[in-house]
């Protein structure tokens, strides 16, 4: 009894200690956010004052030899050029070597690790660097963080847009949706071509899935016919079933024996969520069951039936 | 004086647009919310709205018919947002705004819209 009394006291010491100590530290890290928030907002309008006017000359950026704070400016430059297009690259480039960021950001990249280091990465690919920085990068294209290596992707995207379509050939992995959404966004800067047609026919997949992603932001429904020529026989599976999605993205109408060949390629469930996709998406109950039978009818009239999606 | 008011949850891009539009002889504020927005318009008359999401015209309420006065074009509303599928843009257009952009968006092409829109207003 009198050691659980003790183990007790201690316990309440330690919490009694423990807890100013919290909170103490709690609100230095508070404090240490606003100031950052005053000295981001304070670089956000140096540089929009320097693109603006573009003068020549490099502002002063106040308090820079604290610590973290060139990563705050590094973060405000990477914040401005994600935001916007047509931009002075000239004048931005010149306060990146001046402040010395793209070496102080390498410096960051090679002692950090997995997701950090990718977050570094991709402020780094996001600043007005040259292609000498990016093959600096190249080592971390063999990393087995996925995040680090599509990271390097985009960097070596955003400094050689001539070798944009290699580069999304060479890399190995499939791309996942986000990795595509990300790219989609370079498609915006103009450095993705737009052409559809080679990339829906090239022997690459990762080149097919942003060929469809092209078709699909665009509505290009000239390209419905390929499509339909990947959903009935295109070697990956998965890409197969991405053109249906496609198709049905673009409301394009669904019927003919391609179209059964890539539903027959589908797994049960696989199909079942590309009927509820088609009824978001509007299509009739009866089209569902000419191409899923019965079942997919009486489907679809339940999934539209149910509160779920409010039909017009 | 004409005003301007923008609106975005996301500090960054709030700071961003105001800063780019500071120097237009016109009086800028920005809000962080849309109930903030609401009451702003109600208050006082803005020239134009530039609103740096989607979701306010998209989630079934009518801001624009409530915002803008019986037999007024002001406020203008702008939408500036990442999404850019067709059904999307075409809902913002069908809700009633004035200009749509997506991000990255050119700096210097949202002024320029803006300070043609502003004095268009004045004559």
């Amino acid at each position: 009894m009198n050691t659980f009394a003790m183990i007790l006291s201690v316990v309440a010491a330690l919490v009694a200690a423990g807890l100013p100590i919290a909170e103490a530290t709690d609100r230095l890290r508070q404090n240490r956010r606003e100031r950052h928030e005053v000295l981001r907002n304070r670089y956000l309008h140096l540089l929009m004052l320097v693109l603006h006017t573009g003068t020549h000359e490099i502002p002063r950026f106040p308090l820079l030899r604290r610590r973290g704070a060139w990563l705050l400016l590094t973060e405000t430059l990477a914040g401005i050029v994600a935001a916007t297009y047509g931009l002075d690259t000239a004048q931005l480039r010149r306060i990146v070597t001046v402040h010395n960021l793209e070496k102080k950001l390498l410096r960051r990249i090679r002692l950090s690790r997995g997701y950090r280091r990718a977050r570094h990465i991709s402020l780094l690919a996001s600043l007005p660097i040259d292609t000498s920085t990016t093959t600096r990068l190249a080592r971390y294209s063999q990393s087995r963080n996925r995040a680090v290596k599509f990271q390097v992707l985009l960097s070596r995207m955003a400094t050689e847009p001539a070798m944009t379509l290699r580069l999304i050939e060479e890399y190995e992995a499939p791309l996942s949706g986000c990795e595509m959404a990300e790219i989609m966004v370079l498609l915006r800067r103009g450095i993705l071509p737009i052409a559809y047609e080679p990339l829906l026919r090239s022997p690459s997949p990762n080149l097919r899935r942003i060929g469809m992603g092209i078709v699909k932001q665009f509505s290009i429904e000239e390209a419905a016919h390929i499509l339909r020529e990947l959903a009935a026989g295109d070697p990956e599976p998965e890409l197969s079933r991405e053109a249906l999605y496609t198709l049905c993205a673009m409301h394009c109408p669904l019927k003919g024996r391609q179209i059964h060949t890539g539903i027959g390629r589908l797994s049960v469930l696989q199909r079942r969520a590309l009927m509820r996709y088609m009824v978001h998406e509007s299509y009739s109950p009866d089209l569902l069951g000419e191409l899923f039978g019965a079942a997919g009818h009486s489907y679809a009239e339940a999934l539209a039936q149910t509160h779920k999606r409010t039909l017009a | 004086m004409q005003r301007i008011l923008i609106v975005s949850d996301d500090e960054f891009l709030r700071q961003m647009v105001c800063r780019t539009l500071c120097d237009l002889d016109a009086e800028v504020k920005s809000t962080p919310c849309n109930t903030e927005m609401e009451q702003l318009c109600r208050r006082m008359l803005f020239d134009l709205v530039i609103v740096l999401q989607a979701a306010p015209f998209l989630c079934g309420r009518d801001p624009i018919g409530t915002l803008r006065p019986m037999g007024l074009r002001r406020p203008l509303f702008y939408v500036v947002s990442w999404q850019q599928s067709e059904q999307t843009v075409l809902s913002l257009l069908e809700s009633g705004i004035d200009q749509y952009m997506t991000f990255p968006v050119n700096l210097q092409r949202l002024r320029a819209k803006v300070a043609h829109d502003l004095i268009r207003q004045t004559e």
